[in-house]
């Protein structure tokens, strides 16, 4: 058999599923998106870029990208941070350091789902976890997912939560891969402790902080579960996601034209956001030769 | 500049004692040389006076200041690493000159001092690149400069030439030595190679089993070795050892059976009739164009050879008496074939004796 032909018998399997479930559907959806079908008609008309003019005259639609925006900043950035901080403390494998990754590990293994059902609890007003021990130090009840000027904040904690512990293991991964002779060298040059963070720790994990930083917008994007769980986008919209702006219109209001424009905005937005930092970070990188 | 003072200084990994006791006092100014096989303390020995180990007993001096708690980036040392540990973000430039930003010099005072150590050591057109475009030699540069641009009170250099080529090697050691001529700084190295060791220090520690051996210049230790270890481990081809038996007060009998008289004041410390090894450099052994009776102090053999090895300004000749092999250095391209015979002749003087029980010199 030629090489050529084992080949595309490898790929065979996958290409198939690829082409059926992500390919085939992209297209479809951004052909769908020039046409529109009034509810009970029986056959699409094409209107060019009217659903796309439709949907950024709606002001809905503007509001779940700005949200999705400040709960994209409020959550990639916390949770880098924190699981950066994670690693720096349990980056030496000890029995404890061991077992403690385990710990912050796991909300990672829990389905978002059920975190967010869990999470129900934890923000319930008056006899919540939170507000049970905030009561216990004077602090009164807070309705954590009532109020519209908090309740995205409280999402964007559980998404810190539940993914902080995995972006740790990658940059426990990315500490482990700096030589100690850098350290060695920086410490013998005069560097404190911060300082052998700031100009040799951080600048050396410029490669895993490109790709966690990827990883975590796109977390940002495709998640919807919580919202769906916990607030259905509310109160008076306030945690509407531009995800679950596309399943309402899609499920609850069957305006399907809009749906299939909305993902493909966001798709495009999305793709050419991560090109663009991708591209941006990788100047400031230094891979190691 | 400074001195440096190792007093009874040990060091333990766990239940496994690397250094057992070890000092050593070096001078203001002058170039050491830590030698000795795999494993046997000579980095760590470093490392602690970088401040990068702690000694588990002992104390360190730098000048007259006892360093033990002082924490390595106050000790005002600087380090070559054996793979440089150039920083792979920065230029080389900013390699340069990371030490003095850390203590907060202006940007104007740190080119001065990076320009001033990329001129000594002439890589100035190099300065805006990354290490990752440097080569091996160049990276090797880069990293003495970054050693000389602040000033330190001691270099200290592991193992700094081992991931060059020969060639480089042999004309990097030119220009260690040279720059520490010329910027007369207290500079520790280690290396596990003898020639590196005999061509660069002013004094050479030979390290084995955790102690100091012998510290002395590359002559005392290549001519008065202390010990069997230092005389073997100085030198190539190495020195022969000649197993002997001393009979009778002050004779000496060689493995074929003839014997020699010794002066008795050479082996005052042996025991009657101990064992006792002589080492012979190869070159101190002449090959003779006839068997003659042999003046009083020297030995005379009949050896035939196993491989003659001719590097053209002289020649190696490995031949064997009994079981011991026996090199001979003789100068001249001279051609011998194999298991052709040939007369072997030293002095006695010219031969070391040590103990074949504890190989210490005896005297």
């Amino acid at each position: 058999m030629s090489s050529g032909i084992k080949v595309w018998l490898y790929l065979t399997p996958a290409l198939f599923f690829l082409v059926m479930f992500t390919y085939y559907p992209m297209v479809q959806v951004l052909w769908d998106s020039f046409f529109f079908k009034a509810y009970g008609q029986e056959t699409a008309s094409f209107v060019g870029f009217d659903n796309y003019a439709r949907l950024f005259r709606d002001p809905e639609f503007g509001v779940a990208v700005k949200n999705n925006i400040i709960y994209a900043v409020g959550t990639v950035i916390p949770s880098l941070a924190v699981g950066f901080g994670l690693a720096l403390a349990l980056m030496e494998s000890t029995r404890f350091k061991n077992f403690a990754r385990a710990i912050f590990f796991f909300p990672t293994l829990v389905p978002l789902i059920a975190a967010a059902a869990l999470w129900i609890f934890v923000y319930f007003p008056n006899i919540g976890l939170l507000d049970y021990y905030l009561a216990k130090i004077g602090i009164g009840s807070t309705n954590w997912l009532g109020d519209s000027d908090i309740a995205l904040f409280s999402m964007m904690l559980l998404s810190i939560w539940k993914n902080a512990g995995f972006y740790m293991l990658f940059y426990i991964a990315g500490l482990q891969g700096i030589g100690e002779e850098y350290y060695e060298a920086a410490e013998l040059e005069g560097a404190s402790y911060f300082q052998r963070l700031r100009y040799i720790t951080l600048p050396l994990l410029g490669p895993t902080t490109a790709f966690v930083f990827i990883i975590a917008l796109i977390h940002v994007f495709t998640y919807v579960d919580h919202v769906i769980m916990m607030t259905k986008g509310g109160p008076i919209g306030s945690t509407n996601l531009v995800l679950y702006y596309i399943f309402q219109n899609a499920h609850e209001f069957n305006d399907a034209a809009k749906a299939t424009t909305s993902t493909v905005v966001s798709v495009i937005a999305l793709l050419a956001f991560s090109f663009f930092s991708i591209r941006t970070m990788e100047r400031g990188i230094h891979y190691e030769s | 500049m400074a001195s440096v003072r190792y007093e009874n200084i040990t060091k333990s990994f766990g239940e496994v004692s690397v250094i057992k006791g070890v000092d050593l006092e070096i001078k203001d100014g002058e170039f050491v040389v830590f030698v000795g096989p795999s494993g046997c303390g000579k980095s760590t020995l470093l490392r602690m006076l970088a401040g990068l180990e702690d000694a588990s007993g002992g104390d360190l001096y730098i000048g007259e200041n006892k360093v033990n708690d002082v924490p390595a980036k106050n000790r005002n040392i600087a380090m070559v690493f054996q793979n440089y540990a150039l920083y792979p973000h920065m230029t080389v430039a900013e390699n340069m000159g990371f030490g003095l930003k850390l203590r907060g010099k202006t940007k104007a005072e740190r080119e001065k001092a990076v320009k001033k150590a990329a001129g000594i050591l002439g890589i100035e057109d190099l300065l805006d690149r990354q290490p990752r475009a440097l080569s091996g030699g160049q990276r090797q540069r880069v990293a003495m400069g970054r050693a000389i641009v602040r000033n330190p009170d001691v270099f200290l250099m592991d193992e700094p030439l081992s991931n060059l080529d020969a060639k480089l090697r042999t004309q990097m050691r030119v220009e260690i030595r040279k720059l520490q001529h010329r910027v007369g700084t207290t500079t520790i190295y280690v290396t596990h190679d003898q020639v590196e060791a005999m061509t660069l220090a002013d004094r050479i520690a030979v390290l084995d089993g955790g102690y100091v051996q012998q510290f002395g210049t590359p002559n005392e230790l290549y001519h008065n070795p202390a010990n069997k270890f230092v005389a073997g481990f100085l030198g190539s081809p190495a020195i022969n050892f000649i197993r002997c038996k001393l009979t009778g007060k002050d004779q000496l009998q060689l493995p074929d059976g003839q014997t020699i008289s010794i002066p008795a004041e050479r082996i005052k410390t042996a025991a009657d009739g101990e064992d006792i090894e002589i080492g012979i450099r190869p070159e101190y052994i002449d090959v003779i164009e006839k068997l003659q009776k042999p003046e009083s102090g020297t030995v005379i053999w009949q050896a035939p050879v196993s491989l003659a090895e001719s590097l053209g300004s002289e020649t190696l000749v490995y031949t064997h008496i009994g079981d011991h092999n026996i090199t001979v250095k003789v100068t001249g391209n001279k051609n011998y074939s194999e298991d052709q015979n040939v007369i072997l002749s030293f002095n006695i003087d010219r031969a070391h004796l040590f103990s074949t029980r504890d190989g210490r010199l005896l005297s």
